[in-house]
């Protein structure tokens, strides 16, 4: 499975090109991309998940705000703060870059982490140099991390759901549950913005579509 | 405390409100199981399914609360206890299965302090990172206190999500 990390202004591209049935990854101009080596159980992709559908039924899903923002705060990147994450459950897991350095950040439960070796803190930021390994341990004094990719994480159009949101929704085709072997590309460094709240603003627009 | 506190006897609430509760091990985004004392109910576990919300405790027959998480339904035919308020949603999620921890008691409303404070931290968010960002060469103490690991948002520790108070921020 694989995500590519978009910024504000390429969603609308997006969507415009899933619509048209183009290939949407030809309109990024895709740079390094996060591998997930290993990955435990009760791991999964989360961003805020779909409040509104809940009317008709439709679980919800998404993630609590504050680990999730707490980990796009430290990519300084205001376009991951709301955005989705790879939520780590209890157990290890092992991240390498692949195409160049990706930034990413940290937050919630504290465990050992070390890249390449070298130990790094927790709820911060930092650099996966291209073939760096971000190795992380059991999960002390909290059950799940979160792991977020400067730019932001965005599902393929033929992985994201109806509303845009990659929120996990179990037993469904749709869902995005990580795996080893999933592959998350990161946006271009230079490519900021505040991005909106966009599983809210996609199910105002989008109401047709239930 | 929940929709449904009615379905219980004074002394069943109070039992629950003063036990220790541990989060089992087979619990997951749907709902987290709570393991301690039997909670009774005064009219039977079937009531007309109702809307549930993030938090929702329900009680079902064997008395073991569950507390709905995200990936829950969005209806419950469980009497519904309590509710986790919203802004410590965050922090039950991360306690680890197996360790026990206390519930406190809150009038209907009562979380909605919490919750205001939480929502406001998460707007101001962005530009106290920007502040960071623009002076993280300089030597300003405001900014990075504001950025140092205390005023962090985490989801384990209630501590670490206060918004930094006015005095914290004009100490420099």
């Amino acid at each position: 499975m694989t995500f590519s990390a978009v910024d504000a202004k390429t969603f609308a591209e997006q969507d415009r090109a899933a619509e048209a049935g183009e290939i949407v990854a030809e309109l990024i101009a895709v740079m390094s991309k996060l591998v997930i080596s290993s990955i435990g159980p009760a791991s999964s992709v989360q961003d805020g998940g779909r409040p509104a559908p809940q009317r008709y039924g439709l679980t919800p899903s998404g993630a609590d705000g504050s680990a999730r923002a707490g980990g796009g705060e430290y990519a300084w990147s205001e376009t991951t703060l709301f955005a989705a994450a790879i939520e780590i459950g209890p157990f290890g897991a092992a991240f390498t870059a692949r195409g160049g350095a990706v930034r990413v950040a940290l937050a919630g439960a504290s465990r050992n982490a070390d890249i390449a070796g070298r130990a790094v803190a927790i709820d911060t930021s930092m650099t996966l140099a291209d073939g760096e390994t971000l190795t992380l341990g059991f999960a002390r004094g909290g059950s799940f991390s979160y792991l977020a990719i400067e730019g932001g994480i965005a599902g393929r159009a033929d992985v994201r759901q109806p509303g845009g949101e990659c929120a996990r929704r179990p037993r469904q085709p749709l869902s995005a549950p990580a795996a080893g072997g999933d592959e998350l590309q990161a946006a271009p460094r230079e490519r900021r913005g505040r991005a909106p709240d966009r599983s809210a603003r996609r199910w105002r627009t989008r109401r047709s579509a239930w | 405390m929940g929709p449904q506190d009615d379905e219980f006897a004074d002394d069943a609430t109070k039992l629950f409100l003063d036990s220790e509760w541990k989060i089992s091990a087979t619990s997951d985004r749907m709902g987290y199981r709570l393991e301690g004392p039997v909670i009774k109910h005064l009219h039977g576990h079937n009531i007309v399914s109702d809307g549930t919300v993030n938090g929702s405790i329900q009680v079902p027959g064997n008395g073991q609360p569950i507390v709905l998480m995200p990936d829950r339904g969005t209806s419950g035919g469980y009497p519904k206890i309590a509710t986790v308020i919203s802004a410590d949603l965050g922090r039950f999620a991360q306690i680890p299965a197996g360790r026990g921890f206390p519930l406190q008691g809150r009038q209907h409303g009562g979380g909605a302090g919490g919750a205001r404070k939480f929502a406001e931290l998460l707007r101001t968010l962005p530009d106290r990172a920007a502040c960071h960002r623009k002076l993280s060469i300089s030597t300003s103490r405001r900014c990075k206190m504001l950025m140092s690991p205390a005023h962090a948002v985490s989801a384990v520790d209630a501590g670490t999500w206060q918004i930094a108070s006015a005095d914290a921020l004009t100490q420099d």
